[in-house]
């Protein structure tokens, strides 16, 4: 039977992914971050997972806005590193599982998810920085992903975005999809974007630590917590595009109520977004 | 009957958003409100669109319905000012890449601060971590 091993959380900011591509790691800026990546490299090596299900959501690759699927599944045998304006990361292209989505996708509608499915997708930055954060080297070099994966989507772009609660409820959806598949495959869950972080208008470069500390302490304490908090309190603790954090919750749906966090990095800044990550298991 | 609780609730987030300065709740009549000038802006992702673009971008911006003011705010690169006129940062973000300029540039013109400045503006939050 199929498992959900375990849980890595992390912020997507594209200048993370142009630090591996131009091998910048090691500059003063960037160093203390990608020190603090070591050990969550070494927890994923450890899970050796058969697939990643990858939770992030597009930002303007395969999705516009003459139609934005609130959540969506790749259902592939390939994804290749999409161009979004400065041409496509150097990576190799990932391997996907279409036995495994197709069962997702025929499971999840089944519970009421009416997800969108997608047969050929790019991917980008949202997808790509974190794999190559969690399985590529110190630099974040990459020869071949060890693992397979399953892109979800979740609009984080166009308002109404989905509720906490929905995505929280998703994550749960997607543990029972699993747990429901016959063939033996270690599935590790991936939640992405955010830390507190605001792009757009006069209250870009707004950043609260002390909402993420919090954020991530309740991740592992009490995230029904977190699903109470209405949206517009995640932008207003968190900025317009820090409201990504509701893709955390998918994530955390997908464990056991209770966790173990076996490594945690918060750091400000990355650019423009306090960066954080998160690694977990099921208590 | 209507259930008050799901109108209050949408107000809330709505209400809230609106509230902090300086943010452009992206929500459908912001959509609605420019879409040339984003669509435009996603084309941006297929380098022989880039090429024909920075051939010609008022020409390039005709093509696609922006009106006279939308496209001086694409060739003056005026942030702030495509924000505020409906273009999604994640959209509008792609003619940063035609410049070869980052989020951070992107941030301070919003901020109307120096580079300089704003990465200062952005280092002060550490002082606000305390674990």
């Amino acid at each position: 039977m199929a498992e959900i091993i375990g849980a890595v959380t992390t912020s997507h900011v594209p200048s993370i992914g142009i630090a591996m591509d131009q091998g910048l790691t090691q500059d003063g800026y960037w160093k203390p971050l990608f020190d603090g990546y070591l050990p969550a490299k070494d927890f994923v090596k450890k899970l050796a997972p058969d697939v990643t299900i990858v939770v992030y959501n597009d930002h303007g690759l395969e999705v516009f806005l003459d139609r934005v699927p609130t959540f969506g599944i790749g259902a592939a045998a390939e994804y290749r590193s999409g161009d979004e304006g400065w041409g496509p990361r150097p990576i190799p292209s990932f391997k996907g599982d279409p036995e495994l989505s197709w069962h997702l996708i025929e499971h999840l509608v089944a519970q009421e998810f009416d997800v969108t499915m997608f047969q050929e997708m790019g991917v980008d930055h949202g997808f790509s920085v974190p794999m190559s954060i969690m399985f590529g080297g110190p630099a974040g070099e990459i020869e071949e992903w060890p693992t397979k994966v399953v892109p979800v989507t979740v609009n984080t772009i166009q308002f109404p975005l989905p509720q906490p609660a929905r995505c929280f409820k998703l994550g749960q959806a997607i543990r029972k999809a699993v747990d429901a598949y016959p063939k033996d495959t270690r599935v590790l869950i991936m939640g992405t974007g955010g830390m507190s972080h605001q792009l757009q208008g006069e209250r870009a470069g707004f950043m609260q630590p002390p909402f993420d500390r919090e954020f991530l302490k309740n991740f592992v304490d009490d995230p029904i917590a977190l699903t109470k908090i209405p949206l517009g309190d995640y932008m207003k603790g968190a900025g317009h595009e820090g409201a990504e954090l509701i893709m955390w919750l998918v994530a955390r749906g997908a464990l056991n109520p209770e966790v173990k966090e076996v490594y945690q990095h918060y750091h400000v800044s990355a650019s423009l977004t306090a960066a954080g990550l998160g690694c977990y298991l099921n208590a | 009957m209507v259930d008050h609780d799901i109108a209050a609730k949408i107000e809330y987030d709505k209400a809230t958003a609106r509230s902090l300065q300086g943010t452009y709740l992206f929500d459908g009549a912001r959509a609605n409100k420019n879409y040339p000038l984003n669509k435009m802006c996603m084309s941006l992702t297929k380098p022989e669109n880039r090429t024909e673009f920075s051939a010609d971008e008022t020409a390039y911006c005709q093509k696609f319905g922006l009106d006279a003011d939308s496209t001086l705010l694409v060739t003056s690169r005026d942030w702030i000012g495509m924000v505020r006129a409906g273009g999604n940062i994640y959209y509008v973000f792609k003619l940063a890449a035609i410049d070869h300029v980052s989020m951070q540039h992107v941030g301070a013109q919003q901020n109307s601060m120096s580079l300089e400045q704003f990465r200062a503006k952005l280092n002060s939050h550490k002082e606000l971590d305390h674990g």
